[in-house]
Formats: C-alpha cells, structure tokens, sequence
C-alpha cells in the first residue's frame, strides 16, 4: 500500500466519523417519556 | 433537580432505588437523547426505535427497583446493553456482515490515533459529502452500522463495544474493519469521493 492510498483511507475514517456525528437521529416521543416517568414512580410505590 | 443535576449515575441509582423519582427523571434526561440516537441509528424506525427506548427503560426501572443492578459506574454502557439486546431480540437473524471478503483489501485503518482522531470540526465538509457517507453508513449491515455508530458517535472504546455487543474485542475490530471496507468499496461503485474538502 502506497503513502496515497494510506492517506486516503485515514481521511476516509476522519469523514466517516464526521458524517455520523452530523446526523440528526431525534428524540423519544414525549408520550414515550411521559410513561417512563410515571412507570418509575409507580414502581417506587409498589417496591 | 438542580443538586441531583450534579450527581454521579450511581448516586442517583442510589436515591431512586430508596423512593427518589426525581432522581431516576434526572437519569433519563442525561441518557435519553443518547440512547435513544444509539436505537434510532441502528433500527433505521423512529416507532421500533421508541418501542426499544421504552423496553430498555422499563427493564431498567424493574431492576433498579428489585435492588438487582450493580453500582459499576457505567450505568450508561448497562443501559446500552440492554438496548443492544432488545435489538437482538427484534432482528434475530444474522446478517453476512462480510459484505466484503476479509482478503479483497488490506487497509490498515484502526492502528494510527494520530490521524484517526484528527480533529475534523474545523475543516470544511461538503454537506452533500456528509449525506453521501450517511447513506453508505446506513447500507451497511446492521452489526457494523452498531459498532460505527458506538466509535465514531459515541467515542466508546472497542473494549466497551466488545462488552455492550457481547463479543470479542477481535471481534469488535473486525466488524469496524468490515464497515470501513465496505463503505470504501460503497463509494467507489456509487462513485463518491471519500476526501475532506478542502
């Protein structure tokens, strides 16, 4: 493997890393959010 | 909620175990948006991925609550194994991820951190560049999209991936090594050009 080629693939992985983090992958819905609170206190009441 | 802000995982795990609901609300704050990206990325389906978001957090809750979890410090790497599982348990059936043969190229792509962790923020990225890559990220198959996602977006170790997939560090690397491959080989056939602009 030549220096370009071993360049080339370094900045691949730099550009890889920079495409993932620049996707935007949302949120949980608040009803998801809204349960989870109220599973965990009704949970605190029964234990 | 401003003090329990300041609290570690465990502190927290500790006072919603003895009847703190603040204090569990404080935890799925902090992990959350983290979680549920991890999910998201990896189901490609915001409805899967809030059935998992949820699943993962009621199996949580059920163990705190039984007095079964075990303070280790890395109540952010449990809740992405439970995740992890979840997902398993939906897509159980094992996809080739050699989608690339091991000995079609030898790249050497994890063994140089000086360059792997270059810091990117401040070139200047084509933004279609950025889509591009997204797309061959997402074809990828599912084990490998998992273990990028866990690098690149949620700078884990390979040793903490090994841990959270179940797998061997080796492993690990290789499903890295795959992806890498196959995103090159991806770019080369639709013709994309994988360099920073510059």
């Amino acid at each position: 493997m030549d220096q370009t080629s071993t360049t080339s693939s370094y900045l691949s992985e730099n550009l890889i890393r920079a495409a993932v983090r620049s996707g935007s992958y949302g949120q949980p819905a608040q009803k998801t959010l809204d349960f989870l609170r109220n599973f965990a206190a009704e949970m605190c009441n029964v234990a | 909620m401003q003090n329990l802000i300041q609290l570690t995982d465990d502190q927290l795990v500790a006072l919603y175990s003895n009847g703190n609901t603040k204090a569990f609300d404080t935890l799925l704050s902090r992990y959350q948006d983290k979680l549920y990206s991890y999910i998201k990325f990896v189901v490609r389906n915001r409805d899967l991925a809030d059935d998992i978001f949820q699943d993962t957090f009621v199996k949580a809750i059920v163990t705190l609550q039984k007095g079964s979890y075990t303070s280790t410090g890395k109540f952010g790497a449990w809740l992405t194994r439970i995740a992890h599982n979840l997902i398993i348990d939906y897509f159980r059936q094992d996809k080739n991820e050699n989608t690339v043969s091991n000995d079609a190229q030898e790249y050497d792509l994890l063994n140089d951190a000086s360059l792997a962790e270059a810091n990117v923020e401040d070139t200047m990225i084509n933004e279609q560049t950025l889509r591009d890559v997204r797309r061959l990220v997402d074809a990828l198959p599912d084990n490998q999209r998992e273990v990028v996602f866990m690098r690149y977006y949620q700078d884990l170790s390979f040793k903490e991936i090994a841990d959270i997939t179940g797998v061997s560090i080796n492993t690990a690397l290789g499903r890295m090594r795959y992806a890498l491959i196959n995103i090159r080989k991806m770019s080369v056939d639709n013709g994309i050009a994988l360099s920073l602009a510059v």
